[in-house]
């Protein structure tokens, strides 16, 4: 383990002695203007497995990519969509409960604590 | 308005090299806010132009299909996914592109020249030289068209005869 970080820092005190003028010369450019935010190592990172992939791939697209004619139960999805909505229309929702501090029962009275008041039922 | 050429590098009479059909695709231009370029980084077209620049084609291909499949009316993808094709040998997938791109643009001079370069690349002459024909009907004094029947003829003249 110390022989690699012996052998790291001994290129990375290469690099760094290397001459300042060898920047001006080499004039590369490592992060073009739309690729200065890829998470490859290099902007050429990945295009041997992309030109092996298009090789053998049979077609991008299949046959049926294109048909946007998908047959579905538009009820169910209609009352998928009214039950997103409201969540009280879902048979197996929760009872939503009102405020404990507000006055329950109106003007009748009664003893005893009134039951927290249901809505929506 | 940045114009990028495209399809594959010649080599004129005179040992320049040239690129071919520069199409030239309409993107979205940097913003300029408080002395601050804000350059949007999120557009298949513009990577997909990049990565062919850079001669790599598998990663510019993933680009332009990128493209193509987000917006499928962008011609310049589509020729863009073309000369990807072509330039990876896969000529089948390259007319499908080519034929797209001609549903939305027409036969335009550009097409026309990356057709002509790919029949050239697979070794059909006669074909190619029909369309570029076709192309500098067009576009008589196009260098790119011309530099493209020049090459075509050197490619004849030095094919190897067929038993």
């Amino acid at each position: 383990m110390m022989k690699v970080f012996a052998s790291l820092g001994f290129a990375l005190t290469l690099l760094s002695s290397a001459p300042p003028a060898l920047a001006g010369e080499y004039e590369y450019d490592f992060f073009g203007l739309y690729l200065q935010r890829r998470d490859g190592v290099t902007p050429d990172a990945g295009n041997a497995k992309a030109v092996n992939t298009v090789t053998h791939f049979i077609d991008p697209w299949r046959p049926y990519v294109r048909n946007r004619r998908i047959p579905a139960n538009g009820e169910r999805m209609v009352g998928a969509v009214e039950r997103y909505r409201d969540v009280r229309k879902s048979s197996g929702a929760a009872p939503t409960l009102s405020h404990p501090t507000t006055p329950q029962g109106g003007s009748s009275g009664g003893a005893g604590a009134a039951a927290p008041a249901l809505t929506g039922q | 308005m940045i114009s990028v050429a495209l399809a594959g590098c010649q080599t004129t009479s005179d040992s320049t090299a040239v690129t071919t059909a520069a199409p030239a695709a309409t993107l979205e231009k940097p913003i300029e806010l408080n002395g601050v370029t804000y350059v949007p980084s999120n557009e298949p077209l513009k990577a997909g132009l990049e990565q062919f620049g850079r001669q790599n084609y598998g990663l510019a291909e993933r680009y332009f299909r990128d493209a193509v499949e987000k917006n499928p009316r962008d011609s310049q993808a589509w020729i863009g996914l073309a000369a990807s094709y072509d330039r990876l040998a896969r000529f089948d997938f390259a007319d499908r592109a080519y034929e797209a791109a001609i549903r939305l643009d027409g036969e335009t001079v550009e097409i026309l020249n990356n057709q002509g370069y790919s029949y050239m690349l697979r070794g059909n002459y006669k074909l190619a030289h029909a369309k570029l024909q076709q192309a500098q009907k067009k576009a008589p004094d196009n260098p790119t068209v011309l530099n493209n029947l020049k090459l075509l003829k050197s490619a004849v003249q030095n094919a190897p005869v067929r038993p």
